[in-house]
This record gives C-alpha cells, sequence and structure tokens, in this order.
C-alpha cells in the first residue's frame, strides 16, 4: 500500500529524490489548475524560498542608499522585509563582539518597516509614515495616536507606535504599547521580539532570556536572532 | 572584473543556477542595477510614476527573476537587462490599470517575450494570494505547514513540535491544509487567475 496520503505528500517527504520529484511535478501539472495539489505545489516551493528571497532582498537593498528612503514595503508580508532589514543591519553591525545590554540592542535592533500607501485612502496614516520617514518621530507619534484613536484595535498600529517610542529611546513607554499587542494575532510576534530587545536594552536579562526562549520555541521568523542573542548573553 | 565576465556570460540561453550565479555576485548585481534601474526610473517617469514607485518596480522584478532562477527548468532567452526591463513594465502597465489610470502609455508594449512574462506575472499574483492565505492562519497551522514545505517527515515534525505522534502531525498538517484550500478557492480573486 502507498504509504504517502496523496502525492504532495510524497513530493515534499525528505526521502523522496529529486527525479522522483520531478516525476510528480509533472504529474501534478497535468492536474486542474484549482486542484489541491498545484495549489500546495505551489505553495510549498515559495515557502521553501523564503528565507532566500529575504537575503536576496537585503542584498538589493544594500545598492540603493538607505537614508534616501526607507525600504520599499511591497506586496511582501512586512514581516519578511523586517527580517531582510535586520540582516542588512546585522551585516553592518553584529561582529562588534560585545555583551552589553546597549549594544547588543543596538546591534539587533531595527525599525519596523514603512508601508507605501499607493491609494491614498488614508491620508492620516500616510502623514504619519511621511513623519516617520523622515525621523521626526514626535510629530510621527502625535499623528500615530490620533490615527489609534479611530482604530484602537489595530495592532499594526500599536507596533509602529511602539518604534515611534523606541525611536526616541522612550524604552518603557514602547513596552507598554507592546503589551497592548493581542497574543492570537498576527503581529504578536513582532511586538514579542520588541519586548525581548527592550528588556536587553533596560539590562533585564533574565526576563530577556525568558522572552527569547520563548520565541524560539514558538518557532518565531525571530527565532534565529533570539538564538544568536542567549547565545551571546550566556557567553 | 568578475561581474563584467558573469554578464557578458549571460548573452545566450542560460540556466536558473548560472543566473543565481550571477545575482549573488555583489559586482553583478551592482551593475544590473546601474545598467536597469536607470532605464526603468526613465519608463516610470515618463509614465506617471515617480521615483519610488521605480524602486518598488525595479526590486519587484529582480525578485520576479530571482524566485525564477531557483526553478531548475527556467532557461532564460534574453539578458538579465532586458528581461527585468520587461517585467518591470508589465507590473507598472498592470499597476496603472487597477488604478483605472487612462493616462496613454508613453512607450509601446512589444516584448518579445511578452506571453510569457504575462504568464509569469499572473503566476506571480497566485503566489501572492495564496501566500497572503497561509500567513492568515493560526501560528500552529504555519509551523507545520512551513516545517511540511521544508521537508520534515512527519515524525521530525511531531518531535519539533512536540505532539504525542507522527500519527497526529499528519492528522493536523491535513486540517491545516484543508483550512487554506478551502480559504483560497472561496477568494474570488482565485477564480479570476485560474
Amino acid at each position: 500500500m502507498n504509504q504517502y496520503q496523496d502525492i504532495i505528500d510524497e513530493y515534499f517527504d525528505p526521502k523522496s529524490s529529486e527525479l522522483r520529484r520531478e516525476e510528480i511535478r509533472e504529474s501534478i501539472n497535468l492536474l486542474e489548475k484549482d486542484s489541491k495539489e498545484r495549489i500546495l505545489l505551489i505553495l510549498g516551493e515559495e515557502i521553501q524560498l523564503r528565507e532566500k528571497v529575504m537575503n536576496f532582498q537585503g542584498q538589493l537593498n544594500q545598492l540603493e542608499n538607505p537614508s534616501k528612503r526607507s525600504f520599499p514595503y511591497l506586496k511582501l508580508a512586512a514581516s519578511i522585509t523586517f527580517l531582510i532589514l535586520i540582516s542588512v543591519f546585522l551585516f553592518r553591525h553584529i561582529l562588534s563582539g560585545s555583551n552589553e545590554g546597549k549594544e547588543l540592542y543596538a546591534a539587533y535592533y531595527s525599525p519596523y518597516p514603512t508601508m507605501v500607501l499607493r491609494n491614498d485612502d488614508n491620508s492620516n496614516l500616510n502623514l504619519f509614515f511621511e513623519y516617520y520617514k523622515s525621523e521626526q518621530y514626535k510629530k510621527a507619534e502625535n499623528q500615530l495616536q490620533s490615527v489609534i484613536s479611530n482604530q484602537p484595535n489595530d495592532d499594526q498600529l500599536l507596533i509602529y507606535l511602539g518604534n515611534t517610542y523606541l525611536l526616541q529611546e522612550e524604552f518603557n513607554l514602547a513596552l507598554i504599547e507592546f503589551k497592548k499587542v493581542k497574543k492570537e494575532g498576527k503581529y504578536y510576534e513582532h511586538s514579542a521580539w520588541y519586548k525581548a530587545l527592550i528588556l536587553i536594552r533596560l539590562e533585564k536579562y533574565d526576563e530577556a532570556k525568558i522572552s527569547l526562549k520563548a520565541l524560539i520555541k514558538e518557532k518565531s521568523i525571530y527565532g534565529k536572532y533570539a538564538k544568536e542573542l542567549l547565545h551571546k548573553m550566556e557567553d | 572584473m568578475v561581474g563584467n565576465a558573469l554578464i557578458n556570460d549571460l548573452m545566450n540561453d542560460q540556466s536558473g543556477k548560472e543566473i543565481l550565479k550571477v545575482l549573488c555576485d555583489k559586482t553583478s548585481l551592482q551593475k544590473i542595477y546601474n545598467k536597469s534601474y536607470f532605464q526603468i526610473e526613465k519608463f516610470v517617469l515618463k509614465n506617471s510614476g515617480n521615483n519610488d514607485d521605480a524602486k518598488d518596480l525595479f526590486q519587484e522584478s529582480m525578485i520576479v527573476l530571482f524566485k525564477k532562477a531557483n526553478d531548475s527548468s527556467f532557461k532564460l532567452t534574453s539578458t538579465i537587462e532586458t528581461f527585468i526591463y520587461a517585467i518591470a513594465k508589465r507590473k507598472w502597465l498592470y499597476h496603472l490599470k487597477s488604478k483605472k489610470n487612462n493616462l496613454p502609455l508613453l512607450e509601446v508594449f512589444e516584448d518579445a517575450d511578452s506571453v510569457n512574462i504575462e504568464e509569469l506575472l499572473i503566476n506571480e499574483e497566485k503566489i501572492q494570494l495564496y501566500t497572503s492565505y497561509f500567513d492568515k492562519l493560526s501560528e500552529g497551522c504555519k509551523a507545520i505547514l512551513n516545517l511540511f514545505f521544508n521537508k520534515y517527515s512527519m515524525l521530525q515534525i511531531a518531535e519539533e513540535l512536540n505532539f504525542a505522534s507522527e500519527g497526529y502531525a499528519r492528522k493536523r498538517k491535513h486540517a491545516c491544509q484543508s483550512k487554506l484550500i478551502q480559504s483560497i478557492k472561496e477568494d474570488d480573486q482565485f477564480k479570476e487567475l485560474i
């Protein structure tokens, strides 16, 4: 009896040979375009490529002058873009080898990326992004507070507000905003990452280690960096 | 000059592996940027766009090429610069159409591979749709499917995620897949793209 529930299981089985995968791919491409197998094949290959694409986008970002403009937020998820920012930042700064909280924070912190809103459907938010990009953080903070008063349940806005505080070195205020992000939401892991960084910056290392371990355990996109930080803190 | 030599090599049909070699070489990448970016910028500025749009387009187009280059069956039949420019122009056309912008394009589309490029971009739209639903899954489902797509065995998935058994991991994976497929198929855009 075939051990696989379906052909997709066999395709992604680590024991399948490349030749077999090629055969499976050909047979899947003969199926209807809306078949489950075709969708999962396309999606699975895209997911496999994510890390490589992130690294490549990091290289592309280095071709431009980052001070001219924030990194463009395209159709990629903010989390992906954010990891690229970290990669670029780490590439430049991480090799210092210092274990001081302030320096570790500086090495790993990167502002949450801005979005380019093409449809101009939220002029208040656009104005915030303008202030944020042009590093007018106090104005950005005030502007965002007014946006949040109309959209109090938007976790992504809380991430931006936290960052606006971080960029003004208001660590405790930032911590308050990140703690408001809903645990079940998709922005939680971003808030958890920033909280861990703040704890490091405030030299609350024991609490920071707990937060970093949670990120690793939860398979966060920040897991790799959490591991690095833990390693450095334990050196 | 390694970069020049690599780019000059790409004058005939080149495999994905060869393209990746170019894209992963910093000098070559900078040269592609120097050659392609300003061409794209000029086109965008002539067609109702600005510098930021041009930067976005350049990056998006390079990522399309990078992803294709990871496909073992992909062959590039033009230079990288021609390909990038063609992708960027086509994407910009879609963007203008989506904004219902009636401004006439000042440049006629006459890419030799325009049909292939169109297919490629439709595929990219599908990918974006699928990944958007993947990203909306619960953290648990994302973790399972992420490991599965990255070729972890069911036993490894069970161990990584502290599941009681391989069978349970398989059951959860199946449930997550079904939920994902259902969400994708219910999306109106999916019907348009198929």
